[in-house]
């Protein structure tokens, strides 16, 4: 983010909490991408992920008063807090419907053309295609609260102190947490290391 | 294989920790040494970190996913929240008060069915005079013939006592008391298989105050016991009634009176029949006190025929006592409905 950007923010997220929807907007606009990813990651389906997003948004429009902080960084800290709550909440109200098929975890490669890379061969797509679907099944195994922080960790790369922050939980919580998730997505890969292309497989 | 090598379950969690905090250097100076130095010992541990290790750049290699729309907020997204919990207090306190009403309507049908009771007792004394006129008129043969199909219909068959509904039908006229008895009587007899029965049936026309119409009527009744089963029979005996009255009372002009009034009661009756099925609880209890009554009533009768006038009063009146009962009966099914709907939202 560049400087001039920065100070574009600051001046959107005073806007916003002077209740100005527009100027929110373009926070939205700015976010939407981070926030939509790290709900995909802990919802593992793109209609609860975009559910949570809109939940997140919208909860975030009307709580920004109460947001204290001024910088962008804190706001960004501050909303993925908001977001892994709205996808507590959809992961709660989901938990009474029946489970989503396999087939939703499936990503339309289509509508994201860019993801293929021009460097790699068909066969190394194929096989990224493959470790990647084993590791987004492995996450959606893990318990709810293992699963935000690994996502929050490894996804989304927050340090111990901002999970501990948007999940409202200890430090040694959030730690052991993390440790369980890995190891436990790590035995669910190992278990399946016979699936996985020969250079992702774990020794 | 780990655990053999001496890490428990608690010791192998423990071990995850330390792996997992040291790949994200969360680790406190010391406890990085002293990890560092059982791993250049350990080569299973070193496999351990190496695993966690891509387990970790694996997940951070997810590509990142795009929003595939814009989440952008419209004005009514953001106030359409506040009034969205206002409909559930609502429905809270309607299922109590639905139930108060039921209660309350409910309460009400039991009191107006039982006051109808008692009135049909009085009624039935009262009601009685034009019939038991006739049948002073046409025979005392009658009321003999319907005194020993009581007592065998009492003796024979009292496992074939007949339907609540059907009973109740004859004794609104004394006119169908005969009939009723004698249907009672085929009954019996097609049940016991004498041959006396039928043969009464055919004397009971007669006794009747005209002679055409109640020779039709047995013969119809007994058409239908023998095709139909009998709660059948019970449904279709309504409208039977209703149109035997007419001729029957042709006698006089008082009887005429009581023809005019005689089936317009019928048809309430067949429609309160239509509707027994729903509230079964309050119709054995009806029928069988009126069965009580009858066969007092019919002896009794002969004894003390009260005034003409007194019935007069009575019948039309008891006319708005059916359709109230009626109504209630009905608004009663309709709260309960209700209620339980209510009650089914709110627990939704």
């Amino acid at each position: 983010m560049t400087l001039i950007e920065e100070i574009d923010q600051e001046r959107l997220i005073t806007s916003a909490q002077r209740g100005n929807l527009d100027a929110f907007n373009e926070l939205v606009l700015a976010y939407q991408d981070q926030v939509y990813n790290l709900a995909y990651r802990i919802m593992g389906d793109p209609a609860s992920a975009s559910d949570a997003t809109q939940e997140a948004f919208i909860s975030a429009f009307q709580n920004i008063k109460g947001f204290r902080g001024k910088y962008p960084s804190s706001f960004k800290s501050w909303l993925m807090r908001i977001v892994s709550n709205a996808c507590y909440d959809e992961l709660r109200r989901r938990k009474r419907q029946p489970a989503t098929s396999i087939e939703d975890f499936e990503i339309d490669e289509e509508a994201n053309p860019a993801l293929v890379s021009e460097t790699e061969g068909p066969e190394e797509y194929a096989e990224r295609e493959e470790m990647a679907r084993a590791i987004e099944s492995g996450i959606q195994t893990l318990p709810r609260d293992q699963r935000i922080t690994l996502v929050l960790a490894d996804v989304q790369g927050f340090s111990y102190d901002e999970i501990a922050e948007a999940t409202d939980a200890p430090l040694g919580t959030v730690k052991s947490r993390l440790a369980r998730a890995r190891a436990k997505l790590r035995d669910y890969l190992r278990e399946r290391a016979e699936l996985l292309p020969g250079q992702y497989r774990l020794k | 294989m780990l655990r053999l090598l001496g890490w428990g379950k608690n010791e192998e969690e423990r071990r995850d920790e330390l792996l997992s905090a040291y790949l994200d250097g969360e680790l406190s100076e010391r406890e990085r040494e002293r990890l560092e130095a059982r791993l250049s010992e350990d080569a299973a541990l070193r496999a351990e970190l190496r695993a966690l290790q891509q387990t970790v750049s694996m997940v951070h290699e997810l590509r990142r996913v795009s929003a595939p729309r814009n989440f952008i907020l419209s004005e009514s997204m953001v106030q359409r929240r506040e009034p969205a919990p206002a409909p559930e207090p609502r429905r809270a306190w309607a299922a109590p008060l639905l139930t108060a009403a039921t209660t309350i309507v409910s309460l009400l049908f039991v009191v107006v069915l039982v006051g109808d009771l008692f009135l049909s007792r009085v009624g039935g004394f009262a009601s009685a005079p034009a019939p038991m006129r006739q049948a002073e008129e046409a025979a005392p043969m009658a009321l003999e013939i319907t005194g020993t199909h009581e007592v065998e219909g009492e003796a024979v068959t009292a496992p074939t006592v007949p339907p609540a509904v059907s009973e109740e039908t004859p004794r609104i006229e004394s006119d169908m008391v005969t009939e009723g008895e004698a249907r009672e009587g085929v009954r019996a007899a097609e049940a016991t298989g004498t041959d006396e029965a039928p043969q009464e049936a055919e004397a009971t026309p007669p006794p009747a105050a005209s002679p055409e119409a109640p020779r039709e009527e047995p013969e119809m009744e007994t058409e239908e016991e023998l095709s139909a089963a009998e709660a059948t029979r019970a449904a279709e005996a309504p409208p039977g009634a209703g149109v035997a009255p007419p001729p029957a009372g042709g006698g006089g002009p008082t009887e005429e009176a009581a023809a005019l009034e005689v089936p317009t009661v019928a048809p309430t009756i067949s429609q309160k029949q239509v509707l027994t099925p729903t509230i079964p609880p309050e119709e054995p209890v009806v029928s069988e006190e009126e069965l009580g009554l009858l066969e007092p009533t019919a002896s009794e009768l002969e004894a003390t025929p009260p005034p003409a006038r007194e019935r007069e009063s009575l019948v039309p009146w008891r006319l708005p006592w059916r359709a109230l009962e009626i109504a209630l009966g009905f608004a009663a099914l309709v709260l309960i409905f209700t209620t339980v709907r209510a009650w089914q939202t709110r627990g939704s």
